[in-house]
């Protein structure tokens, strides 16, 4: 008899115990292994009496004894349906199937480890991509009501979007009821002299003093604009940002009032931003009132668009839809107004949030789609892993039910170890996404927007541990269902070769693994799409020699004694006299950059449309031996030369594109273009080169001398000898050795600038690349098992067919034939879903259609021979079968 | 003859009148597991035989509710014995159940007694 000691204490005076049971409950304070041992001994001498009246009754002893335990029942059952009366059962019965449940996968450690691994995996994977997903798209802009702030630009007829019109801008302001606010801004590149002395580039905004007010933001130090200073006449001041304010003025508390030394003036600092989100449109280092540019002339025409864009914040009960048509009206009225400069022309609006975010949408959208899909073959093999498992288990189980767990227990068991495996396998996921995200960040093109505030924040935490429980639930489920089905009977019988269950198991797994291989065929047709497009992508020419190739882009200060153009002069003589340097020239906007300017042209002989009804090209202003140093084909005339001085007969070079435009298989070289409020003969056509990146197709452009059409600021372009980083270096310190106050960039290899341009397309295909081979790694796994789990099944027969007379060839057909069948079924679904799905991602492509069929071939045919692979390993091995020793063991 | 039938459902089944019936054996003063099933068997002349599978937990719900309480005892033979006891409140509880078990029957009498509908 166990209960000695204290028990017997306790039961030794009744009496006293009543008033116990009433102050202490002393029964159910009882350690739960006291408490079995008091059933058990419940139970003992229940049938212990039994058997003795059975014995007074003339019975004897063995039948008594079996007599008594008949009539008694199952003694397990009995128990476990008594201990669930003692209530905290829900709760205990958790805390016991937690601890059996870490035992069991403690104890098989290998089925652990790959489990959790394998869930790692996709649950870390899906957290770090959910935190860019979140960070870009999910949350709004860190400023109050962001969703009411728009951006407004303007669209004329031949012209889809350019910057704002000044005079438009004003007339805006007074006509519009819709906005709360509208601010001007104008980002821009001055000379600024650092605080160790250093010519430097600054960043400015020009901003109208309501810009504040809008993003309703307040300085953390000093003040912002008052209304006078944003005014012509005004007097400048600024108001700088909180990284500015970190780096240039050390934090310094007492930063307002002081001044800075930008183009030659001092300017005073009125006061500090707090820190404000990357990627907004008015990002800068400093901040400084519009108003006072109004007198330029390039601000007073209502025919420029001098880079401005306009923020504005919605009305209350304003919708978008109200504040467009209201803007349409006043566009309308300046139609009318000002047919010259304003006819046809409309207001843009864009939500801010929307022109942050961009064309990141589907691409995110897609990285999310392939990481959930990643993230449920995860689970499939997961599921596999339990199935294979649970099929050993079946005798486990069957005693089990036969000492009297209810099945419902089994299943409550099997989900606990689910959600514990899915909860290490989570933490394990939070382990890598902690790791991954800030590398995610490091390798990501610096032009997806807010991609540095992903991060790992409690939100983030809960979706993955969210993603967790719902995994467990996910691979759990079909292991646990399973136990309902367990029979008892036959599995004790016959060990784990009950027939029925096996089939059901063999069913659930051959679904899962066709599954499988469909998602993973859909994972890795997209990112083969992506693949083929970069491909494509590489192939294009852009229209000049990058290799060997370097630019210095220098905006010229203002207030220095050589005039501009002698500057550039001096600087393109220095650099091209550099050794290592074959040829040097200059031109305004390099390719492949983005920055261009437009404007409006008009042919010679046609009729001459309205100023705003013109078409537009892009202009650029360029150095003699430009085309040279860069390596862009003549296609007729001739280059620019010393004859195309200043005072000499104006002159153009057109590109292709715009010569095919103008007057398609015909030369264009003798005939005018006006532009810039002049007729230029056109002297040569020149091959396109692409303004913005491989994939947009070049604008049309017309090239202008800069010493017709002189501009301050320009890029030195370089074509070295050898490797262009080698005389980077020489060429900046040579352009800097002629002004010492003049702020220069770093030279930078245009091979650089054309990866610069790629990346936004390689960070998702290289990500989608990753994910496809996870995918094709899982899918090989998940065929892998189930061939694995067949040949484990049918040993016997095999062996028997070997013994009959079955070759190797027999047996491999035999084995293999279903991975293989499942692998077409899989790959024909996840063809067909493929060909539906991939046109959503067609904005991502590049040359390639969304159903190229050279991807829809390949890509099943790599799975097939992946699963040929993996169906192979296991049927070899049952070729090695022993065919006695296979019917031995039955 | 123990009969081959699921025992979960028979607890449940039995529930309201397995309580009431071993209040009612208790009530003639604490007694052993074992005991209140013999009890139960001999006063209802053989007619109602106690499920073991019903009885504890049976009365370790009722432990649960405090209308009995267990002691271990010493029993006739000196044999270590759980002896169940009515307490107070269970003392209530039977008369309650007992009350309600006696408006059961006399709704059921009242339903059986006009007999088969045909009239």
């Amino acid at each position: 008899m166990g209960g000695a000691g204290p028990g017997n204490d306790r039961r030794a005076e009744t009496g006293k115990k009543e008033r116990l049971t009433v102050w202490f409950k002393p029964r159910w304070f009882l350690s739960r292994r006291k408490r079995e041992q008091d059933l058990e001994e419940e139970i003992q001498t229940h049938l212990q009496m039994a058997v003795s009246d059975r014995i007074d009754r003339g019975e004897n002893k063995d039948e008594a004894v079996a007599s008594a335990r008949r009539e008694f029942g199952n003694i397990g059952l009995i128990k476990e349906v008594t201990r669930e009366k003692w209530r905290r059962g829900a709760f205990e019965h958790l805390a016991r199937d937690a601890k059996y449940g870490c035992r069991t996968l403690r104890k098989n450690l290998t089925f652990t480890m790959v489990a959790v691994v394998t869930l790692g995996l996709g649950i870390g994977a899906t957290t770090a991509i959910f935190s860019v997903v979140r960070a870009v798209l999910l949350r709004g802009l860190p400023y109050p009501e962001s969703d009411r702030l728009l951006l407004i630009n303007e669209a004329l007829p031949r012209m889809s979007r350019m910057n704002v019109a000044w005079p438009d801008f004003l007339d805006w302001q007074n006509q519009s009821t819709v906005f709360e606010h509208m601010a001007a801004i104008r980002p821009d590149t001055l000379n600024m002299i650092d605080k160790a002395g250093k010519p430097e580039i600054l960043h400015i905004c020009w901003v109208s003093a309501s810009f504040f007010s809008v993003l309703r933001t307040q300085p953390i130090l000093g003040r912002t604009f008052s209304d006078e200073e944003d005014r012509a006449g005004g007097e400048t001041s600024l108001v700088v940002s909180y990284r500015f304010w970190q780096r240039e003025l050390n934090s310094d508390l007492d930063a307002a009032g002081k001044t800075l030394a930008i183009e030659g003036d001092e300017v005073r600092i009125a006061g500090v931003l707090p820190p404000d989100s990357k990627d907004m449109p008015w990002n800068a280092d400093v901040y400084a009132p519009i108003g006072p540019l109004s007198t330029q002339p390039n601000f007073t025409a209502r025919d420029n668009h001098p880079g401005i864009q306009v923020l504005a914040r919605l009305r209350h009960g304003i919708s978008l839809t109200q504040a467009h048509s209201e803007m349409d009206a006043i566009m309308a009225r300046l139609s009318d107004q000002y047919p010259a400069s304003n006819r046809g022309e409309t207001a843009l609006l864009i939500p801010l949030n929307e022109w942050v975010v961009g064309d990141f949408r589907t691409e995110l959208l897609l990285l999310g789609a392939a990481v959930a899909f990643v993230l449920l073959l995860a689970c499939a093999n997961v599921a596999h892993l339990l199935l294979g498992r649970a099929a050993y288990r079946e005798r486990e189980f069957g005693i089990r039910r036969a000492l009297g767990a209810g099945a419902g227990r089994l299943t409550q068991q099997l989900i606990v170890e689910s959600m514990i495996l899915s909860l290490v396998g989570g933490l394990a996921g939070i382990g890598l996404a902690w790791r991954a995200i800030p590398v995610l960040v490091r390798i990501s093109p610096y032009s997806i927007p807010r991609l540095d505030e992903a991060g790992l924040d409690l939100t983030v935490m809960v979706f993955s541990f969210v993603v967790s429980v719902l995994t467990g639930i996910l691979f759990g489920l079909a292991p646990a269902l399973n136990t309902w089905k367990v029979d008892v009977v036959g599995s004790l019988k016959g060990g784990r070769s009950a027939a029925k269950l096996g089939r059901s198991h063999g069913r659930l797994r051959s679904t899962l693994t066709a599954a499988e291989v469909a998602i993973a065929v859909i994972v890795v047709t997209t990112s083969g799409l992506l693949v083929r497009s970069m491909i494509k992508l590489l192939a294009v020419n852009p229209g000049f020699q990058v290799d060997h190739l370097l630019t210095v882009e220098i905006v010229r200060r203002s207030g220095a004694n050589q005039s501009t153009q002698d500057f550039f002069a001096e600087a393109v003589n220095r650099v091209s006299s550099l050794p290592g340097v074959e040829s040097a020239s200059a031109v305004m906007c390099a390719p492949l950059t983005g920055i261009h300017w437009t404007s409006p042209y008009m042919i010679e002989g046609s009729p001459a449309p309205s100023p705003s009804e013109r078409p537009q090209t892009v202009l650029n202003m360029v150095w003699p031996g430009y085309f040279q140093t860069i390596k862009a084909d003549l296609i007729d005339g001739r280059y620019f030369d010393e004859r195309d001085g200043q005072g000499a007969a104006p002159v153009a070079i057109i590109n292709q594109t715009l010569a095919r435009r103008i007057a398609p298989g015909e030369t264009m070289v003798g005939r005018h273009v006006h532009v810039q409020n002049l007729w230029r003969e056109v002297v040569g056509v020149i091959a396109d080169m692409k303004q913005f990146n491989l994939a947009v197709p070049a604008m049309s452009e017309t090239f202008l001398p800069a010493a017709q059409q002189p501009v301050n600021f320009m890029s030195i372009v370089a074509r070295s000898a050898g490797n262009p980083e080698f005389i980077a270096h020489s060429v900046t310190d040579a352009i800097q050795s002629l002004d010492k106050s003049q702020a220069v960039r770093e030279a930078t290899p245009m091979s650089e600038t054309l990866a610069g341009t790629l990346a936004p397309r390689k960070f998702p295909t290289m990500l989608l690349g990753i994910f496809s081979a996870l995918a094709l790694l899982l899918a090989a796994v998940g065929v892998y098992g189930v061939t694995s789990y067949q040949v484990a099944q049918r040993t016997s027969e095999i062996g028997v067919r070997m013994g009959l007379g079955a070759g190797t060839a027999d047996v491999l057909r035999l084995v293999m034939s279903q991975g293989i069948a499942l692998t077409l079924i899989g790959a024909a679904a996840g063809v067909g879903v493929s060909f539906g799905l991939t046109r959503l991602m067609s904005s991502l492509l590049f040359g390639v259609s969304a159903t190229d069929l050279v991807t829809f071939l390949a890509v099943p045919l790599i799975l097939c021979l992946v699963a040929l692979v993996s169906t192979y390993l296991p049927a070899w091995r049952a070729t090695r079968i022993d065919p006695i020793e296979a019917l031995r063991c039955e | 003859m123990p009969k081959k039938e699921p025992y979960k459902n028979r607890i449940e089944l039995l529930q309201g009148t397995l309580d009431l019936l071993i209040l009612q054996t208790l009530q003639w003063g604490p007694q052993h597991g074992y005991g209140i099933s013999q009890a139960i068997q001999a006063n209802s002349g053989d007619v109602l035989r106690v499920d073991t599978g019903s009885l504890y937990p049976a009365l370790h719900r009722l432990e649960r509710a405090k209308w009995v309480a267990g002691d271990w005892q010493l029993s006739e033979n000196r044999q270590r014995v759980r002896v169940y006891r009515l307490t107070a409140s269970g003392k209530k509880q039977l008369a309650s159940e007992k009350s309600r078990w006696a408006e059961l029957v006399q709704a059921m009498t009242g339903v059986l007694k006009p007999g088969r509908k045909k009239g």
